[in-house]
């Protein structure tokens, strides 16, 4: 069953795979938040790891909540539209059918894709201030620039696959992500010094 | 009593699954030896399929449940073969 859900939802039959892109759009979104913190903390220059951790973690926790309820009942409910659409051309209630059975499953898969994508890539870009905590590297300011590094090497890596999968240049997409991420970084930066 | 051999079946089912995973669905019921499926009408969400069964004892309510299992309807059965296992049976009266 697990076999066939796999295939299901990497190879849809309209040629979209919803896996692939819940992970690219949900690892962005938590790449990009982090950063946001990263910079933030940066540019305040919070010397304590344990209050970037914080906020990362709280910020990862509520983007796999968000992202597992979010997507669970947004799928559920357009399965279930296109679910009943296909009931009435079938003139039959379809109960038991693994067309209604899937709708649970399918949404449950997803959701857990689009929570733990987000929360696996907003962590990886918070590796940097644990290793601060435990005094490997220094917080100020080693933490913070290989954080940021993380998070650029994880763009590079998100925009190389999107680049792959539209099979255009990879270093191309790479270097485009990257630069969302350096504008983010700008805009936060940028932000931080007219406010304060 | 008579064994279906054969069963031609009318079946109204979704785009999904597709006819291959339809038929190796159906092909792994025990009373269905093998078995032959052919599209006949496309419609947007919903296609028409020709399917022949072939086994040495078809269970029609196994391949009925089957069916509704997978999302399908049997519209009408369009043809059958039944018989039995004794070829001499005319000979015996």
């Amino acid at each position: 069953m697990f076999k066939k859900l796999k295939e299901k939802l990497l190879f849809e039959k309209s040629g979209e795979n919803i896996a692939q892109r819940y992970i690219v759009l949900n690892g962005f979104d938590g790449v990009l938040t982090v950063l946001g913190i990263t910079v933030g903390s940066f540019s305040t220059q919070v010397d304590n790891p344990a209050v970037v951790i914080s906020a990362c973690v709280g910020t990862a926790v509520g983007l796999l909540a968000s992202g597992i309820s979010g997507a669970y009942i947004t799928e559920t409910s357009q399965r279930l539209r296109g679910f009943k659409e296909l009931r009435a051309k079938m003139l039959t209630d379809m109960e038991g059918s693994v067309q209604e059975k899937n709708i649970q499953s399918e949404s449950l898969v997803i959701s857990l894709l689009n929570g733990f994508s987000s929360f696996m890539f907003a962590m990886l870009g918070t590796i940097p201030f644990f290793l601060a905590t435990f005094d490997i590297i220094p917080m100020l300011n080693t933490a913070y620039y290989s954080s940021m590094f993380v998070s650029g090497i994880l763009l590079a890596v998100l925009g190389g696959y999107l680049g792959r999968i539209a099979r255009e240049s990879i270093p191309y997409y790479a270097l485009k992500m990257v630069l969302v991420g350096v504008g983010t970084a700008a805009l936060m930066y940028g932000l931080q010094l007219f406010v304060l | 009593m008579s064994k279906i051999k054969k069963l031609v079946l009318d079946v109204l089912k979704p785009h999904e699954p597709e006819i291959i995973e339809f038929s190796k669905e159906m092909c792994s019921l025990e009373s269905v030896s093998y078995l032959e499926s052919s599209v006949e009408e496309v419609d947007k969400e919903v296609e028409t399929v020709q399917i022949i069964l072939f086994g040495e004892d078809i269970e029609y309510k196994e391949v009925k449940k089957k069916t509704r299992e997978l999302g399908a309807s049997i519209h009408s059965v369009d043809g059958v073969l039944a018989g039995d296992n004794r070829p001499n049976r005319e000979k015996n009266r």
